[in-house]
């Protein structure tokens, strides 16, 4: 017998400890875990660091977006004034930061529906404004979206979305931050809040309207008007949609009304009629 | 919609089928390799290969040959996203692994089969050297070149020359 010889390696001592398929799915799993750990960090420190920001950033960041203002007949300026003027009222009883201010914009436009967004800008359409018989209640919907811009909500709800699409843009290398910017423009109409933001709204909406009348009659006009469109047209107004829970938050301004003792027999305040 | 249809099929379905054809494809030609490998390793069992760099006192051998054999295997596109995932967290690249272990492999028995067709059957002082070949920049695929060479003699034909 031959003293030199090369015995034969049993197989699988430099390679194939795993089948391939195995390895792939448990680090993709890994991987996806990271990514989503990734994301959520992203978007809860960016909701959670947005107000950090100064107003006036925010602001200008809307400034090069397209503008919402729109042509206005003599009509609608008109309704453009009222909305302005009263905006003025139910800020003049809300806290707002000495650097903040709001800008109302009235369209012309039949969607049931108003939103805050970014830059202090509040969108009421028409088709919601026509829906309110009385000043109570528009200063209850005012009162609402700009606390909104007060609790600083578009701008987290935006950096959450926009931190988030940076974090995928940049692991599957295709980030673009100035397009992320700019979708942030589609954004605009379409950021919705959480049910904590939306009842904090309610509330710091349901003191400022409380401060100005004096009372709290009418205020959840707003949302009992919601109720009537809903049962009439089989279908939720635009402006419900981001705004759920309808019963629940009529239960909890009754309940905030009851607990300040806010009075309830006041005079509503007469809308101009068009 | 159909642009929408079109950049989904670009942006997942084609990858998603470039890895499951990589996947089969880079399975069979792996497993028929192997196959190859093994029965030219059997077939070639006579002719031994040990790192010994000097002649052993005991082993009367021919004049020496220097012999060579390399082999280049490249990655496929399975391989290659099983790598850049296992790239982020570590661990064993096991889609690499099976790679190298296929170029050594074959490097040896192209070495080998030198060798016996210079008549030797032992080949001292097997070196074993890899190179990775990257051509045309980041996304390039990857093949990799493994070089075995040594010094070949045959036994029992000793005439005192080399010790």
């Amino acid at each position: 017998m031959d003293k030199y010889t090369n015995p034969t390696p049993p197989e699988g001592i430099s390679s194939g400890h795993e089948h391939p398929l195995v390895d792939v799915a448990k680090s993709s799993a890994i991987v996806g875990a990271l990514l989503c750990a990734f994301i959520l960090a992203a978007y809860y420190g960016a909701r959670y660091a947005a107000p950090l920001l100064p107003f006036a950033w925010e602001k200008a960041l809307v400034d090069g977006l397209p503008e919402l203002e729109a042509e206005r007949s003599t009509a609608q300026a008109a309704r453009q004034r009222e909305l302005e003027v009263l905006a003025a009222r139910v800020v003049s009883v809300m806290e707002l930061p000495p650097d903040m201010d709001i800008t109302v914009h009235y369209v012309e436009d039949d969607q049931v529906n108003a939103f805050a967004t970014l830059g202090g800008h509040v969108v009421v359409f028409s088709g919601l404004w026509k829906t309110l018989r009385s000043e109570n209640a528009r200063a209850m919907l005012l009162g609402h979206e700009i606390a909104h811009i007060v609790n600083r909500d578009p701008i987290r709800g935006a950096s959450g979305t926009l931190m988030a699409s940076l974090v995928v843009g940049v692991v599957f290398g295709s980030a673009d931050i100035f397009g992320s910017l700019a979708a942030t423009g589609s954004l605009l109409t379409a950021l919705h809040f959480s049910r904590e933001q939306e009842r904090q709204a309610d509330a710091d909406a349901a003191f400022a309207v409380n401060r100005l009348y004096g009372h709290f009659n009418g205020a959840t006009d707003l949302f009992e008007g919601m109720r009537a469109l809903t049962e009439a047209h089989g279908e939720p107004p635009a402006f419900l949609s981001s705004h759920p829970q309808l019963d629940a938050r009529i239960e909890a301004l009754d309940r905030l009304a009851r607990e300040n003792d806010w009075r309830l027999d006041g005079e509503k305040v007469p809308v101009p009629q068009s | 919609m159909v642009e929408g249809l079109i950049t989904l099929f670009f942006n997942l379905a084609l990858p998603l089928l470039l890895l499951v054809v990589g996947f089969l494809v880079g399975t069979i030609v792996e497993r028929r390799h192997l196959r190859r490998i093994r029965a030219r390793e059997a077939e070639l069992r006579d002719v031994l290969a040990f790192a010994l760099r000097r002649i052993p006192e005991d082993l009367e051998v021919s004049a020496p040959n220097f012999v060579a054999g390399s082999a280049v295997i490249s990655v496929d596109y399975f391989k290659r996203f099983a790598a850049s995932l296992r790239g982020l967290i570590g661990g064993r690249l096991g889609a690499y692994e099976s790679l190298f272990e296929r170029a050594r492999r074959e490097a040896m028995v192209r070495m080998k089969e030198e060798a016996r067709r210079l008549g030797a059957d032992i080949v001292l002082n097997v070196k074993l050297e890899t190179t990775r070949i990257q051509a045309g920049g980041r996304n390039a695929t990857i093949s990799v070149e493994a070089l075995a060479y040594g010094t070949a003699y045959r036994r029992g034909e000793g005439d005192g020359q080399i010790h």
